[in-house]
């Protein structure tokens, strides 16, 4: 199954770790495992969810394609405000009409971080080499280049995930969706307060898997 | 053995979890204790779950996730999307005069192509840009814009050859293709040290400069449209072409999706009134060098300390964070201390919030750094000593903090001077600063949760103690000190806190004397702040020699600041003019005020103050729709500067009104009174001495017609405010006040109040220094003495009004009042003649003012003497006159007088 699978990968990529910085060095050829469609009920994924998660991401990269091209060089977009046009667009469709928004924004939570991570995956390669000629650059350190950091959460994700889907769900969320703890507390059914524990163990954990003591 | 701890923690989580949840539960303090009390069974896990707690610390310290993920830019094909249909291109394809050889890059909006032309040769590399998502107003805006910009011809800037669109309908940029790397990288990459840094942002401002002079504003300045070539050479690229390609969103967008409009491109190099939607300009260009420079320096982001979590934060970020100094976000310590201090200060000031606050050019910021690295002095000026970084640009409202502020009176003094021109130079944000200051005194050490409450405090108590304090410390710091005291100066004199001001202007004189002598610019600086003080003290001697010192300095050294200059001269012109009898030369200061300051409209200034004195200074010379045009001038001023309905505007009103008034042109001083009156009290409060000032104008209007009892009800409110202790400082105010309602007692005869009045004068220590009011005292205590038969009292002051006499020499019609009641004192002796000569020949010095004496005056004369037609006639018109000036409604009193006087001459006939 998947989950062993991460496990044991992701601690031998760490053991094998060159730099020795505890940083997580990303090599393209092992980790393209797919982005599992954990839904809230922790169900295994069914044809039908699988189908609309395909759609969901097909819609979601395609409004983010749109909004980064018409808007020129904009250095950043934010996935929050695009997950939410999202569901505008989508809860009027076939498929999604009959759905909660909980449900949606589950797989919306999902889809995004494979977005994220496409994005992050593609820029990587392509930032190989050659000087810069007219390509614009990102500019800013804390808020651009962290395509590294996407590709590391997303990594010690998937061996969160086998442990505990529902803190990963929350990650997914919080992280890669953008969405504030008071949110995710209404999505989750859940206190605000366990929501914030929650985060604290989530963080916790991914900090020990991509950090070194 | 570290690879191995994440997945343990994983692999038991189950029975993990659940004791980390009871763990996070707890208060710090108290995980220690659980973890103690673990059954044994558990006591296994207790290492596992410390060092998740630990982590867990550190994490949320690192800000670990904090911040959410967005989507970066990115070419669209590298995502295996297929581009939109019909843009496309291929090597070999044609586009315009173009043929495409290779594809050098593609970026969100535009692909850039190596290319040659079709037909010909071209010497230079042409790189072709191809825009991505072309609109249909293309075709118009390339013709403007792309002769403008291919004319920028200089050795730092990207040549832009041509433009055009291809028959197909696809429009292309020629471009000199530039090999080199974005200069971050080319810093980073060679290692540069601050001075080639600086070196290489000189290049930059350079072609900024010369751009500028071309009329052309960048608007997209960033590292990736800065590129550096092998041989060091600075070649920007993109000038002006954010412009031309920030598509006009017609019909092609989709409605569904959100529309970015005219939003910034890059958000981090955005200035605030870019983020705001405004269009760019100048400034706007030199706030993004200065976010590049900072870059540059300290390798990081001014914003990046916020570490906003997404373009609306950032956005945010850029509109009210101040950012830290770049010296602040260094480790080496040879680079701080390379930073601190200059550069730390050149680059805030270009990144300062407003426009107008930065450098107005890129040159001037070159030239400062071209000082630094000379070594010389630089122009900007350090923030005040509180600029706390990080926090947020408060917009503080001081009206009413400030209102306990002294007005000009007359031909009174004070601190209007210094309200107009402070108020005026931004105090909103000294304000604040010194608000800072003294915060930071009482807590050094930043803390957010200090026990003083200091917004219990008024603004006022907390700048005392705040000066106070820095008067007695920071002796070891001259520099830091003499900087404090500079804008403590008029922010405590601001407030009303007199003698603070006079001490730390004092300070600050010895000290600049002490550090940089006699003659320096500093001390003469010094000694200009001075006049503030000494001027709301009424030292006009004092202050005179002070002024003259400063312009003495100010000569020798070739200053030709206008701003100094002005205010030296404004001064000269002012206390001269209370000191001696007002003459040519005083409105030759003035009027050199006046013009130093026309010559910089964009610079903020006191020009409405030098107005108002000008006004004053024709006032004194009897010219009185002089005097009202200065005012007008004050006033449209300060109307257009601060809005009609300002204080200051309010202010500019009381003193036109009153020159209306003076004139005879009632209804416009009516008019003017009153709003100012409203305003003033609305915005400064019903206690307020500057309200004083304009109820005694209204007042003095008002009585003489039908408003007489709402004249009254001023009057009494005006005293109130004289009288209240926190207004004890103001001693012009109080005189004009109260001279003032001393003439409205005589002119309704009200003999114990006149009485009352003029007693505490007879001690002549307490009498008014000022000209204009010992002229107003000494007419109306000769009229109280006269009224109660004490002539000997009434001789007295008569002998002391030689004074005034020869003050107002140039203006007889203002000591008509005292050849009034000279007549009436040598009336009582008998001297039926000599009265009358008195009286007639107050009457031909008369002008438009003192319609009270006046008419008194026709009243005397026709009781006593046969008027021959002549006078009569002089009679008649001087009624008709006032009739239709103001009639009834305002002259009454005066209409009485004179109708009575009429009839018993008509009657004598």
């Amino acid at each position: 199954m998947p989950c062993a699978l991460a496990r044991r990968v992701f601690s031998r990529a760490l053991s094998a770790d060159p730099s020795g910085g505890g940083r997580f060095v990303y090599s393209p050829a092992t980790f393209s495992l797919p982005v599992s469609g954990a839904t809230l009920t922790q169900e295994e994924s069914t044809p039908q969810t699988l189908a609309l998660e395909g759609v969901l991401y097909r819609e979601l990269k395609q409004m983010a394609r749109q909004r980064l091209r018409r808007s020129g060089p904009m250095t950043l977009l934010d996935t929050t405000a695009l997950v939410h046009e999202g569901w505008l667009k989508l809860s009027r469709q076939q498929g999604y009409a009959d759905m909660e928004r909980s449900h949606f924004m589950a797989y919306a939570a999902s889809t995004m971080r494979s977005i994220v991570v496409d994005y992050a995956r593609a820029r990587l390669s392509q930032r190989g080499g050659g000087d810069a000629t007219h390509l614009p650059l990102d500019e800013l350190p804390t808020l651009a280049r962290r395509d590294e950091e996407y590709l590391q959460v997303h990594e010690a994700l998937q061996a969160l995930q086998c442990s505990d889907p529902r803190l990963a769900k929350l990650v997914e969320l919080r992280y890669f969706v953008g969405l504030e703890e008071a949110e995710c507390a209404e999505l989750l059914g859940q206190a605000r307060r366990t929501v914030q524990r929650d985060w604290q163990k989530a963080r916790a954990l991914l900090w020990s898997l991509l950090k070194d003591e | 053995m570290m690879a191995e701890h994440p997945a343990e923690h994983l692999a038991h989580w189950g029975e993990i979890e659940p004791l980390l949840d009871q763990a996070l539960a707890l208060a710090p303090s108290q995980r220690e204790g659980f973890l103690d009390t673990l059954p044994p069974g558990q006591q296994r896990w207790r290492g596992l779950i410390a060092e998740l707690l630990r982590h867990e610390a550190q994490a949320a310290s690192a800000g670990f996730l904090s911040l959410a993920a967005s989507l970066p830019e990115l070419a669209p094909s590298s995502i295996g999307t297929p581009q939109a249909p019909g843009l496309s291109w291929q090597a070999g394809q044609a586009v315009g005069p173009w043929l495409l050889l290779e594809e050098l890059g593609r970026g969100g909006m535009a692909s850039v192509w190596r290319v040659r032309p079709q037909e010909g040769d071209f010497q230079r590399e042409v790189a072709l840009k191809l825009p991505h998502s072309p609109s249909r107003l293309w075709a118009e805006r390339f013709k403007r814009e792309r002769d403008i910009l291919a004319r920028l011809n200089h050795p730092g800037i990207a040549r832009l050859f041509d433009a055009g669109v291809s028959d197909s309908g696809l429009p292309w940029l020629a471009m000199e293709r530039v090999q080199g790397q974005d200069i971050v990288a080319w810093c980073e990459r060679r290692r540069a040290d601050v001075p080639q840094r600086l070196g290489l942002l000189l290049q930059i401002a350079d072609a900024l400069q010369y751009a500028h002079s071309q009329l052309v504003v960048h608007r997209d300045i960033k590292p990736a449209n800065v590129l550096v070539q092998d041989d060091g050479q600075v070649r920007l690229l993109d000038f002006g072409i954010a412009k031309l390609l920030a598509a006009e969103e017609g019909g092609a967008s989709d409605p569904a999706l959100t529309q970015l409009g005219q939003r910034p491109m890059t958000p981090e190099y955005a200035s605030p009134e870019q983020v705001r939607g405004e269009e760019p300009g100048i400034a706007s260009d030199v706030y993004a060098f200065a976010v590049l420079a900072y870059r540059l320096l300290s390798g990081q982001s001014p914003y990046a300390g916020a570490a906003p979590a997404s373009r609306h934060a950032l956005e945010r970020a850029v509109l009210d964070l101040l950012p830290p100094a770049p010296s602040s976000q260094v480790r080496p310590p040879a680079l701080r201390k390379a930073l601190r201090g200059d550069l730390d200060t050149i680059v805030l000031k270009a990144l300062a919030k407003h426009p107008d606050e930065r450098y107005a050019t890129v040159d001037a910021m070159a030239a400062d750094l071209r000082r630094h690295l000379a070594g010389e002095p630089v122009l900007a000026r350090a923030p005040s000593w509180p600029y706390v970084a990080g926090r947020f640009v408060r917009r503080h409202r001081l009206g009413v903090a400030l209102s306990s502020l002294a007005v000009l009176a007359l031909a009174g003094t004070t601190a209007w001077a210094l309200v107009s021109s402070q108020q005026a130079r931004g105090e909103a944000r000294r304000a604040e600063a010194m608000y800072q200051f003294t915060v930071g005194l009482f807590n050094p050490d930043q803390d957010q949760h200090a026990n003083i409450k200091l917004p219990d405090l008024t603004l006022k108590t907390v700048v005392e103690l705040g000066a106070r304090r820095v008067l007695t410390q920071l002796q070891d710091q001259p520099e830091a000190r003499i900087r404090l005291i500079q804008d403590l100066v008029p922010l405590s004199e601001q407030l009303g806190l007199i003698d603070l001001s006079a001490s730390l202007a004092q300070a600050r004189i010895d000290e600049t004397k002490q550090l940089f002598g006699d003659q320096s610019l500093a001390y003469a600086d010094a000694l200009r702040s001075q006049l503030l003080v000494l001027d709301s003290t009424a030292q006009y001697q004092h202050g005179l020699e002070v002024a003259r010192q400063a312009l003495a300095i100010y000569e020798a050294r070739g200053v030709q600041d206008p701003h100094r200059l002005a205010a030296v001269h404004e001064k000269l012109g002012s206390f001269g003019m209370r000191l001696h009898p007002p003459g040519p030369q005083d409105a030759a200061h003035l009027e050199r005020a006046v013009a130093l300051q026309l010559a910089q409209p964009n610079v903020v200034n006191t020009l409405d103050v030098t107005y108002l004195q000008l006004g004053l200074l024709r006032a004194l010379l009897g010219n009185l729709p002089a005097a009202y045009q200065a005012g007008m001038q004050a006033l449209e001023l300060n109307r257009r500067r601060f809005g009609p309905e300002s204080w200051q505007a309010a202010q500019a009103e009381s003193f036109t009104g009153t020159w209306a008034d003076m004139s005879q042109h009632p209804a416009e001083a009516e008019s003017l009174l009153r709003h100012s009156v409203t305003v003033t009290r609305q915005v400064q409060g019903a206690d307020a001495v500057g309200l004083a000032r304009s109820e005694i104008a209204l007042a003095t209007l008002l009585f003489g017609g039908a408003g007489r009892d709402e004249a009254r009800h001023l009057m009494a409110d005006a005293l109130r405010i004289v009288g209240l202790p926190q207004n004890a400082n103001f001693k012009g105010l109080k005189d004009q006040v109260l001279v003032g309602a001393l003439g409205l007692a005589v002119r309704s005869g009200d003999g114990p109040a006149m009485q009352q009045g003029c007693l505490p004068y007879a001690d002549t220590s307490l009498r008014p220094t000022t000209p204009y009011f010992v002229l107003l005292l000494t007419q109306a205590c000769t009229a109280d003495a006269l009224h109660r038969g004490d002539l000997a009292q009434a001789a007295k002051w008569l002998g002391d009004a030689e004074a005034s006499y020869t003050y107002f020499a140039k203006a007889p019609s203002w000591t008509m009042g005292l050849d009034l009641r000279r007549g009436e004192w040598v009336m009582a002796q008998g001297d039926k003649d000599g009265a009358l000569r008195l009286w007639r020949h107050a009457l031909s010095v008369s002008n438009t003012t003192q319609l009270a004496w006046q008419s008194r005056a026709w009243s005397l004369i026709a009781q006593h003497a046969r008027m021959d037609a002549a006078e009569r006639g002089r009679l008649q018109a001087f009624m008709q006159q006032l009739e239709q000036a103001g009639g009834e409604r305002y002259y009454a009193e005066y209409l009485k007088l004179l109708r009575e006087a009429a009839k018993t001459q008509m009657l004598q006939q």
